[in-house]
């Protein structure tokens, strides 16, 4: 007999190694104590994730665990048979996937879903009474009509909402431990912070320990009580949360501390520039096709936004997701075409503007998008992406095309990677490509989109502050779209709020960060955790 | 440990190449010099087993098979060739601009294209040879026009996603104009679909013309194919099996060839492929 209560999860020397002898996860060891929320922090293939798969035994195909004893309460189960594994998982193990949008099957109703848990676990039980459980259990995640929700299928609702449900049908089970991969990535701050909340109450009111994987050290101070650091496999670091994050010992943990955005004083007067962009009353409307026997809907995703953006200043326009936000930077690059109002680029109206008004509105506006990964044409080289903005442009001859691609790939860190192509890149990598490809014409005005919530911590500082460095050296104004209030605050002179379609507050950064009082920006602003902890790190 | 793997992509390249290169060969010898005249009735050599006067035998005319398959070799990879072609062209630019286009563009063309798929293809080409006349351009066209719907359909799913990828939004906003951006963009980042369907149509296209030829619409005799020489060599395949061995071997030699020298191509063409 054991005196001594055995951690829910402990994890000795676990190694997981590619087929061919390449390890993925090289000696990581870590805990997981009773009731405890510990948090596993990393950039991408840091192998967080395959640390959490190893557990239920789910990792990927040419991926095995070679070494390393994996024990719950106590009972090795790392090579437990499979009888046994499919006990555990679900029934004491569970685990929330990152992506809501497709974890849920969408031919299925979310009652059924919900049900095969409790079928499987719980074989005893009768229809009606699993009904009643899984009703129940949706209302602790805060879903009103749940016998409505019973009825429906996944794609009726937001990936907010689908991630409460995946939670419920996770914990109903009442399991010992709970896995989340990345559980709340997908999703803007504000559901990001419900979420959490909600999962971590309802976590300590069963009970259940939580292993939490997650890339953001702010959900990491906010939620967990120790957490492990790692880096390319290996573990770097780890200790009580307040102590990692508070005074790191490691060199690479003191990097991600360091790249958590911070406010730094700004100067305002470079900013008095004239006005270059102005937008008056605009208005988009989606149509929205009618099923077979519903009527055609009109979705209005701006209504009325009014904003100026000056020559050389960041303007930031943030909000959570179906605020309308991108709709509104895509409007102002006439990507799709707006239902009313004006928009005018240096006093010219956009929208009557005819083709040499188009054409010299194109060349002096440019896009940074979200996702680099798409952004860029997969059979192009490099240097011929960042080149052919240069096509359009009157009497460049060839030479003085190329040394301009190499001027241009080098200000963004990229110099002699004109012959790569796309997939050979990193995230960052190619997001500094798609850079180059904006900057390259000397533009007015940038519009980025999301520019960096599709990158890692450390690299998604590196591209804020080359942008910043970049529009130093260039004096290009930027309307910046996000939703990463921290990043918003390092980077911009003026805020604007939006919700539905509409600004609800503008201002200097400082006033609307400090001094705001409009509900929905005191939302937003608790709701981001880097935000919370850059100000503690201040304090 | 890359360095000792098999060079598979190659050896597929090198061993297409050859197939569809001693075809290819045989039909442009077969312009010059056959070992027999292709068409040379010798009614003592009537079904002539192989010999070594007679390689692959002779037919119930006496005809040496192994010359009316040479030149029936240009005839038929002819035929294939330029019916490929044809529908590769006028299907891409169809799939091109209705998937691009989207709108009214779209929805007509694609209400013709639907109904001409609804037709069986062999029915089609059936039809429109009886309204040309058998003859080898009729052929053509006929098995052309019966083959664009299904390249149109392949082209226009995979433009319609590649038109939502955020680079042809990028090319918008830079300024390029919409045919550039489809020419640029658009249409090489469709060719591996395009590639594939191409290579397996020109063995459709070789079985559909034989099949015209049985049905006696092909190219019309005596001027061999191997279509007609397999359609010709069917009453005999229990007296004189040897009829359809070399059409047969000939077709499966040509499509082989065609499909690995494809993937090779198709492998080539995508960078991210090269490694």
């Amino acid at each position: 007999m054991q005196s001594e209560i055995p951690p829910v999860l402990e994890i000795t020397g676990l190694k997981i190694g590619l087929l061919q002898g390449q390890l993925v996860v090289d000696d990581v060891s870590l805990s997981v104590g009773r009731g405890e929320v510990v948090a596993v922090v990393g950039e991408s293939g840091s192998g967080k994730t395959m640390v959490a798969r190893s557990v239920l035994g789910l990792l990927p195909p040419g991926l095995a665990r070679s070494e390393g004893i994996i024990r719950f309460n106590g009972e090795a189960i790392q090579q437990a048979p499979w009888k046994r594994m499919r006990a555990l998982r679900g029934g004491e193990i569970g685990m929330v996937f990152q992506e809501p949008m497709v974890s849920l099957n969408p031919a299925i109703r979310i009652g059924k879903q919900m049900e095969e848990g409790l079928a499987i676990h719980r074989p005893k039980m009768g229809r009606e009474e699993r009904r009643k459980l899984c009703a129940d259990m949706l209302r602790r995640v805060g879903i009103d009509d749940a016998e409505r929700c019973l009825m429906a299928f996944p794609h009726e609702f937001s990936g907010g909402m689908r991630q409460r449900m995946m939670l419920a049908s996770v914990m109903m089970l009442e399991p010992k431990l709970l896995i989340a991969d990345e559980p709340t990535t997908a999703l803007d701050s504000l559901t990001q912070r419900e979420v959490l909340d909600l999962m971590v109450g309802l976590t300590r009111e069963m009970g259940t320990a939580v292993l939490l994987i997650t890339h953001d050290l702010g959900v990491v101070a906010r939620y967990s009580q120790r957490c492990v650091v790692l880096e390319k496999g290996r573990l770097v670091e780890s200790g009580p949360t307040a102590q990692v994050i508070g005074a790191p010992r490691e060199l690479y943990t003191r990097r991600l501390v360091e790249a958590i955005p911070r406010p730094r004083p700004r100067d305002g007067a470079e900013r008095a520039g004239e006005v270059v962009l102005s937008v008056e009353k605009l208005h988009v409307t989606f149509r929205r096709r009618g099923g077979l026997f519903q009527r055609a809907t009109d979705m209005r995703a701006v209504k009325g936004v009014d904003l100026t953006v000056r020559a050389g200043e960041t303007v930031a326009v943030v909000g959570g997701s179906g605020s309308g936000k991108t709709t509104l930077g895509r409007a102002i690059l006439r990507l799709v075409e707006p239902s009313g109002g004006t928009i005018r680029f240096k006093g010219m109206p956009l929208l009557q503007a005819g083709r040499a008004g188009m054409h010299s509105f194109r060349m002096a506006c440019q896009l940074i998008s979200q996702d680099p990964y798409s952004s860029l044409d997969p059979r192009m080289r490099v240097g011929d992406i960042v080149g052919e903005a240069l096509r359009l442009l009157d009497g460049m001859s060839a030479s003085g095309k190329h040394s301009r691609i190499e001027e241009a790939l080098a200000e963004v860190g990229l110099a002699g990677y004109e012959r790569r192509f796309p997939h050979q890149l990193s995230g960052g990598q190619r997001q500094r490509v798609a850079i180059a490809r904006a900057l390259i014409r000397r533009p007015e005005l940038v519009i980025a989109d999301e520019p960096i919530s599709a990158l890692d911590m450390t690299i998604q500082k590196q591209i804020l502050d080359l942008l910043e460095s970049l529009q130093r050296s260039h004096g290009f104004s930027c309307l910046f779209i996000s939703h990463d209030l921290a990043a918003v605050r390092q980077i911009a002179n003026r805020v604007i709020v939006m919700q539905e379609g509409r600004i609800v507050e503008q201002g200097e950064t400082e006033a609307v960060f400090e001094r705001s009082d409009h509900p929905y920006t005191r939302a937003l602003l608790e709701a981001s955790p880097a935000l919370t902890l850059s100000r503690k790190a201040i304090l | 440990m890359s360095a000792f793997r098999f060079p598979w992509r190659q050896a597929n390249a090198l061993i297409g190449g050859v197939l569809l290169g001693s075809i290819l060969l045989a039909a442009a010898v077969a312009i010059l010099w056959t070992p027999f005249d292709p068409l040379g009735i010798n009614l003592r050599a009537r079904f002539a087993a192989p010999s070594w006067g007679h390689p692959f035998g002779a037919d119930e005319f006496g005809r040496d098979v192994l010359s009316r398959a040479m030149s029936g070799a240009l005839t038929s990879t002819s035929v294939a060739l330029l019916t490929v072609t044809f529908a590769v062209l006028i299907g891409t630019a169809l799939g091109l601009v209705t998937g691009y286009m989207r709108g009214w563009t779209d929805r007509l063309i694609m209400m013709v294209n639907d109904a001409l798929l609804a037709f069986p293809g062999m029915l089609l080409a059936l039809g429109l040879m009886a309204v040309i006349g058998p003859n080898r351009y009729g052929i053509v066209l006929a098995l052309g026009i019966a083959y664009t719907p299904s390249v149109v359909r392949v082209v226009r799913g995979t433009v319609l996603s590649i038109r939502e990828r955020e680079f042809v939004e990028a090319s918008r906003v830079l300024g390029n104009g919409e045919v550039f951006t489809m020419l640029r963009h658009v249409l090489p980042n469709a060719f591996a679909p395009l590639a594939v369907l191409a290579t397996s149509m020109f063995g459709w296209v070789i079985l559909s013309e034989s099949a015209l030829s049985f049905l006696g619409l092909g190219v019309p005799p005596p001027a061999p194919t191997w279509g007609n020489m397999l359609s010709a060599a069917r009453p005999y395949l229990e007296s004189a099996p040897w009829l359809g061995i070399a059409p047969g071997l000939c077709i499966a030699v040509t499509l082989l060839g065609i499909n690995l020298l494809g993937d090779a191509l198709r492998d080539k063409l995508d960078p991210r492929m090269a490694g």
